[in-house]
């Protein structure tokens, strides 16, 4: 049996060491671990059962479409959504109960910065608050290609350029666990290759990289494993050479299709 | 909570809508009070100085828009992400900018009201019109525009942690204390307690000025302080513990 988990057959707390870690996990188990989480706003239920795990040393892609709860179950898991059932442990516990969060999980979520601070101040107020040396701002600026841009205010950054600021803000901390929610967006093709060469070293280095995203060609160069949601439920979750491996001749848009539902309009 | 604290502190001195209203508010006190004093006619008037330093009262508002928008910008741009990833226990992100405001608002308050008193007594001097002010008189007023702005920026904060949305909270508090409250104030038996209780008069009695219009009836300035104190406390409660239990869902 390799390293599959659904909710289906496995229960939301069945992880498993994946079978071929690239490098030995950091801290033992999971580095996430999510189960059963639910969370309705008002009369819409946004997620209602989502089960998976993010190992150490790995990339994790989060697929789904739109509206399938992705945003809501990473905010949920970052203690900003309250969920309404389940639990997220992050380094094996709750988000809110990290000793030091910014060291432990970096996080993108909005790619968001008061338009009248620079990158560099940005940073630096996120630093302090960390309780980190101011100088690690330039060091990420410098990381993420944007010490050319650390003077400018953030309100003249592109969304590419934003996307790096929300990156480097991420990384502040050295943290072991990465959640980034679409940090392709606005990346040109120059930007999604550095993007994917970050994540694959990140994980080289046995760090946890769970990466949101709609672009499935991207994400089948980039993963190592595959959570997929959908309706606010977890679908699939497995390595990703194993569910090519289970239909041969498809690709990871063909399965994403099969288990998401097929375009809106298409010919039945 | 110290690196709050200095997150705080940078985040004020590189926002430049801060050094704006500082500044814009300034310039506006000394102007204003230096016209007064130097062109307005003050019989019967018991102080002319305390009716002359009420203008200094635009410190507060400034502080209590500045407090406003140290939370709802934080909404707006949506930093309150990364800022509560930071700190995930939201009531020390709170605490921390309420202390450094209204250790802000209460320098700013100082200089402004001091500027406001060095500007006001040798204009009428010169005019030969007594102020009716005497120097602990002088002092208080001071020592209060210092104690009421730190307040105002306190209660800015808590009513931006309560509103969020950033407009709706600036003109929230701008309608209160410009239009609500005056209004109220002409309305026989509850005005008094409007005058007395009301934010705008209780700046007032703790600025020990004279506040608008000038027949207002204030509180003493010890107790209008603990009021306006009060009113900050419960304010940021209430903030706080709304800060706590919303999602953060942008």
């Amino acid at each position: 049996m390799r390293a599959t988990t659904s909710t289906e057959d496995g229960g939301p707390t069945a992880c498993h060491a994946p079978a071929t870690p690239r490098r030995p996990p950091a801290i033992a188990g999971p580095a996430i671990q999510v189960a059963g989480l639910h969370k309705k706003f008002g009369r819409a239920t946004a997620v209602q059962d989502v089960s998976f795990c993010v190992y150490y040393g790995r990339v994790t892609g989060f697929l789904g479409p739109n509206g399938a709860g992705k945003t809501t179950t990473l905010r949920m898991m970052l203690g900003l959504i309250r969920a309404d059932a389940g639990t997220a442990a992050i380094a094996g516990r709750p988000y809110s109960r990290l000793p030091s969060p910014a060291r432990t999980v970096g996080a993108l979520l909005d790619a968001a910065a008061h338009p009248g601070h620079t990158g560099r101040d940005h940073l630096r107020v996120l630093a302090a608050a960390a309780g980190l040396p101011g100088h690690r701002a330039d060091e990420l600026l410098l990381r993420v290609g944007l010490a050319h841009a650390a003077r400018q205010r953030a309100g003249h950054y592109s969304l590419g350029m934003r996307q790096r600021l929300g990156l480097a803000a991420a990384l502040l901390g050295d943290p072991d666990i990465l959640i980034l929610d679409e940090p392709g967006n606005g990346l040109d093709p120059q930007g999604i290759r550095w993007l994917r060469d970050l994540l694959r070293a990140l994980a080289a280095q046995g760090r946890a990289v769970l990466v949101s995203s709609h672009m499935l060609a991207e994400a089948a160069q980039t993963v190592d494993d595959i959570v997929m949601i959908s309706r606010g439920r977890t679908v699939a979750q497995a390595p990703l050479g194993d569910l090519l491996a289970a239909r041969p001749g498809a690709t990871l848009e063909d399965i994403y299709l099969e288990l998401t539902g097929t375009p809106e309009g298409a010919p039945s | 909570m110290t690196r709050l604290l200095r997150a705080e502190a940078l985040r004020l001195a590189i926002t430049r809508a801060y050094w704006l209203l500082a500044i814009g508010a300034t310039v506006l006190i000394a102007g204003g009070i230096a016209a007064t004093s130097a062109a307005t006619s003050f019989t019967p008037d018991p102080s002319p100085a305390r009716s002359v330093l009420a203008m200094a009262g635009l410190a507060q508002t400034v502080a209590l828009i500045a407090g406003v928008l140290s939370v709802t910008s934080e909404f707006r741009h949506k930093t309150i992400t990364s800022a509560v990833l930071i700190t995930p226990r939201r009531t020390p992100l709170l605490a921390a900018k309420l202390i450094a405001l209204a250790a802000a608002g209460l320098v700013f308050g100082l200089a402004t009201t001091a500027i406001a008193t060095a500007t006001a007594l040798p204009l009428l001097a010169a005019r030969h019109i007594p102020a009716g002010l005497t120097g602990s008189g002088a002092a208080a007023i001071i020592a209060g525009g210092g104690v009421a702005t730190a307040l105002s920026a306190a209660i800015g904060i808590g009513a931006g942690a309560v509103i969020r949305n950033q407009v709706s909270a600036i003109v929230a508090v701008l309608a209160l204390l410009y239009v609500g409250e005056p209004l109220l104030g002409f309305i026989p038996h509850v005005g008094t307690a409007v005058q007395q209780y009301g934010i705008g008069g209780l700046a007032a009695a703790t600025t020990h000025t004279t506040g608008f219009p000038d027949t207002a009836n204030l509180l003493g300035q010890p107790v209008a302080a603990l009021v306006l104190a009060g009113y900050g406390i419960v304010a940021l409660i209430a903030g706080a513990a709304l800060l706590g239990r919303r999602d953060i869902t942008t």
